[in-house]
């Protein structure tokens, strides 16, 4: 009975933990909410086979902006799809 | 100095995505290895503690690979050697065992932990020995919060097993089936950028011809420690409660429990 409740309690009455862009969001950055929820499935699709995703708030822009050189090589990721990842996460990085 | 910052931030993103995400030992997670990434684990697993004497060491060695974005396949090769007391028509004997088995497993990842409101997958294996077969299936759930990362497994197996019984001058073969369903759960928490603290439970339900048997909850702490291509991980799991009597149950099942794992990748 306990772990059905934990259960519960910790899956289900949660949002995805990694943030889905509002209006407000696209106002703030000037980026439309459509580029960046395209910049989200960006994000999923070519990361989280490699490892767990890491939150747009875990890190600042300076250090997004170099992890984001290594990973392009790495995952072999081209210009465009990289800058649509990159607005997506910038517009939560930390400050 | 600035850029010893980046250096030192490039180097530590660069070996946290290097590492398996996984933190338990008995519980699973969803996620699975990049196409073409390799990793090899090592298990062990120690149970002790019966009425009468009784140890038992279960090594599995097994190999990993990812198969594309979602799959993964891993094949083991399993060892288990026990001994103990038992009791047979008021007579106590000594029975050791030795076992080595094969095992292949399927792992597809359906939603993921972070960008979903839960991750979620399933899992297959078989395993073939001299004198089992067994076939195991997992409905896999986890979910990160922070620095929280949790997973529920919910298991069912189905094992055939061979006896021999010598009637007179000949052996007669005969089949025993056994049914176990497991809920097992883990909880742990990120205590630095490569260690994880928590507990794992584990409830093992075994069911006889018409009813349960037996219901054993096993629960202790988890440690998990993780580096640059290398992970390791224990957990020990005293028993805690049968719930068919609500005591602990010494006959059939263990007092203790302990796993340890530590993989490389390739």
């Amino acid at each position: 009975m306990f772990l059905i409740i934990l259960t519960e309690i910790t899956f289900f009455s949660c949002a995805p933990a990694l943030y889905l862009p509002s209006k407000n969001d696209s106002e703030q950055s000037g980026i439309s909410q459509d580029s960046l929820k395209i910049g989200r499935t960006l994000y999923i699709n070519n990361c989280s086979s490699c490892h767990n995703l890491h939150l747009p708030q875990q890190y600042t822009k300076q250090n997004w902006d170099t992890i984001l050189i290594i990973m392009k090589i790495k995952a072999k990721i081209d210009e465009r799809k990289l800058n649509l990842i990159k607005n997506y996460l910038l517009v939560k990085s930390k400050k | 100095m600035k850029k010893l910052v980046v250096l030192f931030t490039i180097a530590s993103f660069y070996f946290n995505v290097k590492a398996q995400d996984r933190v338990f030992s008995y519980t699973y997670q969803t996620n699975v290895l990049n196409k073409g990434q390799k990793e090899i684990e090592v298990w062990t697993t120690l149970k002790d503690g019966r009425t009468d004497y009784y140890r038992s060491l279960k090594h599995r060695l097994e190999f990993e690979v990812g198969l594309g974005r979602k799959l993964q396949t891993a094949f083991y090769l399993n060892y288990q050697y026990s001994t103990g007391i038992k009791n047979e028509d008021s007579t106590q004997i000594l029975s050791e065992k030795t076992d080595f088995s094969f095992s292949n497993e399927w792992k597809y990842k359906i939603s993921d932990p972070v960008a979903n409101v839960f991750g979620s997958g399933i899992y297959f294996e078989y395993s073939i020995s001299s004198t089992e077969i067994g076939i195991e299936g997992k409905v896999l759930f986890d979910k990160q919060i922070g620095k929280f990362i949790t997973a529920l497994n919910i298991v069912g197996e189905y094992t055939i097993s061979k006896d021999f019984v010598t009637k007179d001058s000949q052996i007669e073969v005969k089949n025993s089936i056994e049914t176990v369903n497991e809920i097992v759960y883990g909880l742990s928490y990120k205590l630095k950028d490569h260690l994880f603290v928590g507990f794992e439970a584990f409830n093992q339900n075994i069911f006889g011809k018409s009813k349960i048997d037996a219901s054993i909850l096993s629960v202790g702490p988890s440690f998990s420690y993780s580096t640059n291509g290398f992970w390791i991980n224990f957990s020990f799991l005293p028993q805690v409660t049968n719930f068919v009597n609500n005591k602990l149950d010494l006959n059939g099942h263990e007092k203790f429990q302990a796993r340890l794992l530590f993989s490389y990748e390739l």
